[in-house]
């Protein structure tokens, strides 16, 4: 928490120092978050070469828009929101990510829970994150709607609160909640052949 | 006592759920015995492990380049006067 405290106030700094024109403590900026923002964008893209540019766009934008960072989020979450909306912007114009189910067309209204499904493996086999693995990961994952992967990547596999995500993509606490329980027993159920062999 | 769809739900919107709340001791009871509900658990939480543990590792230094150059690009193209600070 402190750690997380100094870490705010430190990017206040930088920010301050780079909107008088500080190259360095733009740099900086970059530097510190070039990780998170590359990372974020390839568990949402599944790839590489669009991760990349991602990183560069975001990056872009945050140089052009830096005296709109009011302070009043974090510095991450802006960048979450920009990396968010990038990656949503050029799915709905390129429709790069052919194999997502749009959310008119099967992607289920009211999915459950299904009961009596049976145990997965849970040999180090299925854990190790070897290639069949992703492969079988980045398939189910490209299935889901991306206004879905989106929640899911940032409540669950980045760690952001609820509220913190509902900040991010602008939507209520409640639909953020709905949505990675949808997206949580879509991709669940997309893995069971798999982890049950 | 609860029925297994109630807790399949509350599993799925709950997964990190504060484990002293009445409701949360009530689930853990039924988890307790019912094999079905604690293997549905156990395999809602394994999905989100393992979309956590499959990272990209760091950011290439390639692109890291690339990137810089983009800057530099923007800054030359806004006509943003950038200096090096002092301190």
């Amino acid at each position: 928490m402190t750690t997380q405290r100094n870490d705010t106030a430190e990017d206040l700094i930088l920010i301050e120092r780079a909107r008088r024109g500080d190259e360095r403590a733009f740099t900086l900026l970059v530097r510190r978050y070039e990780q998170t923002v590359y990372g974020f964008a390839f568990k949402v893209c599944r790839n590489k070469d669009k991760a990349a540019e991602t990183l560069q766009d975001t990056f872009v934008n945050v140089y052009r828009k830096l005296d709109q960072f009011d302070g009043r989020s974090k510095f991450s979450t802006w960048l979450y929101s920009i990396v968010a909306n990038n990656c949503l912007m050029k799915h709905r114009r390129r429709n790069l990510d052919d194999e997502s189910i749009s959310l008119d067309s099967g992607f289920p209204d009211h999915e459950e829970p299904a009961e009596h499904s049976g145990t997965w493996n849970d040999s180090p086999i299925a854990s190790v994150m070897n290639r069949e693995l992703k492969e079988h990961l980045d398939r189910a994952i490209q299935k889901l709607p991306m206004e879905y992967r989106v929640v899911f990547i940032l409540r669950d596999v980045e760690e952001q609160s609820a509220a913190e995500t509902a900040r991010v993509l602008r939507l209520s606490i409640p639909a953020v909640k709905s949505r990675l329980r949808r997206a949580r027993i879509f991709l669940r159920n997309q893995l069971d052949p798999y982890m049950r062999k | 006592m609860k029925k297994c769809t109630q807790v399949l739900r509350f599993i799925c919107d709950n997964l990190d759920a504060d484990v002293d709340s009445p409701r949360c001791i009530e689930i853990h009871r039924h988890l307790a015995k019912c094999p079905d509900c604690s293997a549905y658990l156990a395999s809602m939480k394994k999905t989100v492990k393992l979309y956590r543990n499959y990272t990209t590792g760091p950011v290439p230094p390639a692109v890291q380049k690339l990137l810089l150059k983009s800057l530099k690009e923007e800054r030359a193209k806004s006509g943003k006067n950038l200096s090096h600070s002092r301190g």
